[in-house]
C-alpha cells in the first residue's frame, strides 16, 4: 500500500490541474480524516456510523458498509469509492462501471499517518494532511516517551458475554503496543479470538481495558476485580476514538493513557498513606 | 427390553457420566485435580468456572436429548429432534431480536430466545392434525423461514452484532447469568415426566388404534408430550443457544444399546446427552487453545454424518 500511496502521490503532484474528486467514503475513519483534511465537500456519500463531524451525518447514506446500495451510490455520479475491502460484489460492480477504487484499512498506528498522507494525496490536500499528521506525530511522540519503559501485561475486552478478545493482526494490538501495554494473546496471530475466562485468567493481565459500548461497565470493573484482585487496574476506553483508525486515534490514546496515569497516582498515595 | 441387560447398562452410564464430569472438571488451561486444587485461584476456577460449565453442558445436553426422544415418538419419526424441527432457529431469532431491540437490557436475549422457541413451537403446532409426514415437512419449510428472517436481521446489524450473534447461534456454555440451580431441576423434572408418560409411549409406538385400545388418550397424550418437548428444548436453547443433532444421535444411540422401552431409553438418554455434549464442549474449549470452538460445530459434526447414516437406513 506504501508503494501505491507514493506512486499516487507524484501522479497528482506532478499532474498541474488538479480536478475535485466525487467520493464515496465507506468506513467511518476515512469519512473523519477526509472531513479533517479539508476535503469535506468531495465526500458524497457515507456508510453507517459516518457520525463524526456532525456534518458528515447530513451527506448521502448508502447503508451498512458491507452491504450498500449500489443503485443509490451510482445516482451519486462517484468518481472515487475510499473502503476498507476492495473484495465486496459492490465494489466490483462500482469498478467495473469506471469508479476508481482505493483502499484504506490502516493495522497499525504508523499505518493511520500513511493512510491520511494517502487521502490527501488522493483529494488534492497534500499540504492539511501532512500538518494534521505532524500534529499527531508530536503528540504520539510524547506518549511513546512517557511509556518507553513500559510493557504492562494487558488483556482487552473486545466482549464479554461469551468473551472475546484480540490477537495480534488486530488494530488495537499495535495501539496498546505504542502505549506500553503488552497484549496477553500477542500469541494469538488472529484479529479476534473466544477465549474462556480461565484462559484469561492464566494470563494474568495488570491491565483490563474495557471499551464502554453496550455493556455495564461498572459490574465489568467489578467482575474482573473478584477475579484478579484489587490490583488489577480496569481501564475504560471509547471505542469511537480507540477503534477507528482515523485522525482521532491519537486522542483516544492520550485519554486512556491520562486514566491510566490517574489510577496509578491514585493507587500509590493510597499505598502511602 | 432384557432387563439383565438394562441395569447394567444403565449403572456403567452413570459410573461415566461421574467419570466424565470429574475428568472435565481438571481440563482446562492447565490440569487442576478436582480433589485437591494447588492454590486459591484454581479451587476459584474449579467451582466458579469449569463446574457451572460442566453442569450446564450436563442439564442441556440431557434436555435436548429427551426432547429428542419425545420429538421422534410423537413425529413417529426418527429424524425429528428441535434442531430439525425449526424450533432452535426460531428462538435464535427471538434471542437476535431481543440483543436489537434492546441492546442494553441483559435479559432481553434470554426472553427472547424463550419467547421464539414458543412461536416457533406454535407454528409447527398449526400443523400437528395434519399427520406426521406434513408436520415434519412443515418443521423443515418453516426452520429455513426462521433462518431467512435470521439472515434479514443480521443483515441489518452491525457488523459486530453479527459476529456475535453468529457465536451464540453456535452455542455458548460460558454463560453465567443462568440459574444452574433451577436449570438442574428442570432437568430432574422433565425426566421424571418422562419416566410417568413411559410406559404410554410404548404403547403409542405399536399405532395409535393400538395405543387407544389398551387404555391411551391418545390426543392428550400427543398434546401434553408436545408441550413438554416444547418446554424443554425453550429453555434448553435459552440456557446455551442452539446445539444440534444432540437430540438425534443420544436417543438413536440408547435405542441401538437397550432397546426401544421408553422408561430405559429416556433414563439413559438424559445421562447419555449430558455427557455427550460435557465431552464436546471440554473439546470445544481446549482444541484451539487459547481460543475456544463454539460447541454447536462439534456437535454437528458428529450429528451431520449420523443423521445421513439414520437417513439412508431408513430408505
Amino acid at each position: 500500500m506504501n508503494k501505491l500511496a507514493l506512486s499516487l502521490f507524484c501522479v497528482f503532484w506532478l499532474s498541474p490541474a488538479y480536478a475535485a474528486e466525487r467520493i464515496l467514503a465507506l468506513a467511518p475513519h476515512v469519512c473523519e480524516s477526509l472531513f479533517a483534511i479539508g476535503a469535506a465537500d468531495q465526500v458524497v456519500g457515507v456508510v453507517d456510523y459516518c457520525d463524526f463531524p456532525e456534518e458528515a451525518k447530513s451527506k448521502a447514506q448508502l447503508g451498512a458498509f458491507h452491504h450498500i446500495n449500489v443503485e443509490a451510490a451510482l445516482a451519486l455520479k462517484p468518481t472515487l469509492v475510499i473502503t476498507t475491502d476492495t473484495n465486496t460484489a459492490a465494489i466490483r460492480a462500482l469498478s467495473d462501471l469506471g469508479v476508481k477504487v482505493a483502499l484504506s484499512a490502516p493495522n497499525s498506528v504508523d499505518g493511520v499517518m500513511q493512510d491520511i498522507l494517502f487521502l490527501g494525496a488522493l483529494t488534492g490536500h497534500t499540504s492539511d494532511a501532512e500538518a494534521l499528521v505532524a500534529q499527531m506525530q508530536q503528540q504520539l511522540a510524547k506518549i511513546r516517551a512517557e511509556t518507553a519503559n513500559l510493557s504492562v501485561p494487558t488483556f482487552y475486552e473486545v466482549w464479554h458475554q461469551p468473551l472475546y478478545t484480540i490477537g495480534s493482526k488486530a488494530f488495537i494490538h499495535d495501539v496498546m503496543k505504542q502505549m506500553g501495554m503488552r497484549n496477553v494473546f500477542a500469541d494469538a496471530h488472529m484479529d479476534s479470538l473466544r477465549i474462556p475466562m480461565e484462559v484469561a485468567l492464566a494470563a494474568k493481565p495488570e491491565v483490563v481495558v474495557v471499551p464502554t459500548e453496550k455493556r455495564d461497565v461498572e459490574a465489568r470493573e467489578l467482575f474482573w476485580k473478584q477475579w484478579l484482585g484489587d490490583d488489577v487496574m480496569v481501564l475504560r476506553a471509547n471505542p469511537d476514538l480507540l477503534h477507528r483508525p482515523g485522525p482521532r486515534l491519537i486522542e483516544g490514546m492520550r485519554a486512556l493513557l491520562l486514566q491510566w496515569q490517574e489510577k496509578t497516582a491514585e493507587r500509590v498515595t493510597v499505598k502511602a498513606l | 427390553m432384557n432387563d439383565q441387560r438394562t441395569w447394567p447398562l444403565l449403572l456403567s452410564l452413570l459410573v461415566l457420566t461421574a467419570v466424565v464430569m470429574v475428568v472435565s472438571l481438571g481440563i482446562g488451561s492447565h490440569w487442576i485435580s478436582p480433589f485437591s486444587p494447588a492454590s486459591e485461584l484454581d479451587s476459584r476456577i474449579l467451582w466458579e468456572l469449569r463446574l457451572p460449565r460442566v453442569l450446564i453442558a450436563f442439564a442441556v445436553g440431557g434436555l435436548l436429548a429427551l426432547a429428542g426422544a419425545w420429538f421422534q415418538v410423537l413425529l413417529g419419526n426418527p429424524l425429528a429432534e428441535p434442531y430439525v424441527l425449526g424450533v432452535a432457529s426460531s428462538a435464535a431469532v427471538g434471542a437476535v431480536a431481543g440483543m436489537m431491540l434492546f441492546p442494553e437490557t441483559i435479559w432481553a436475549m434470554s426472553l427472547g430466545a424463550f419467547a421464539g422457541a414458543w412461536i416457533g413451537i406454535a407454528s409447527v403446532l398449526m400443523f400437528a392434525h395434519l399427520g406426521t409426514t406434513r408436520l415434519l415437512l412443515a418443521g423443515v419449510v418453516l426452520a429455513a423461514f426462521w433462518s431467512a428472517i435470521l439472515m434479514l436481521l443480521l443483515a441489518l446489524m452491525p457488523e459486530r452484532g453479527v459476529a456475535l450473534a453468529y457465536a451464540w447461534m453456535m452455542g455458548d456454555l460460558s454463560r453465567s447469568d443462568i440459574a444452574l440451580p433451577y436449570l438442574l431441576l428442570v432437568w430432574g423434572g422433565a425426566l421424571l415426566a418422562g419416566l410417568v408418560l413411559a410406559r404410554s409411549l410404548d404403547k403409542l409406538l405399536l399405532g395409535e388404534k393400538h395405543a387407544a385400545a389398551l387404555g391411551v388418550d391418545v390426543r392428550k397424550l400427543r398434546f401434553g408430550l408436545l408441550l413438554l418437548a416444547s418446554a424443554v428444548t425453550a429453555i434448553a436453547v435459552t440456557a446455551a443457544g442452539t446445539i444440534g443433532f444432540v437430540g438425534l444421535i443420544v436417543p438413536h444411540l440408547m435405542r441401538l444399546l437397550l432397546g426401544s422401552l421408553h422408561r430405559a431409553v429416556l433414563l439413559a438418554s438424559a445421562f447419555g446427552g449430558g455427557i455427550l455434549l460435557i465431552l464436546a464442549d471440554t473439546a470445544a474449549r481446549t482444541v484451539i487453545t487459547p481460543a475456544e470452538l463454539p460447541v454447536g460445530v462439534l456437535t454437528a459434526m458428529i450429528g451431520v454424518p449420523v443423521f445421513l447414516w439414520l437417513l439412508l437406513r431408513a430408505r
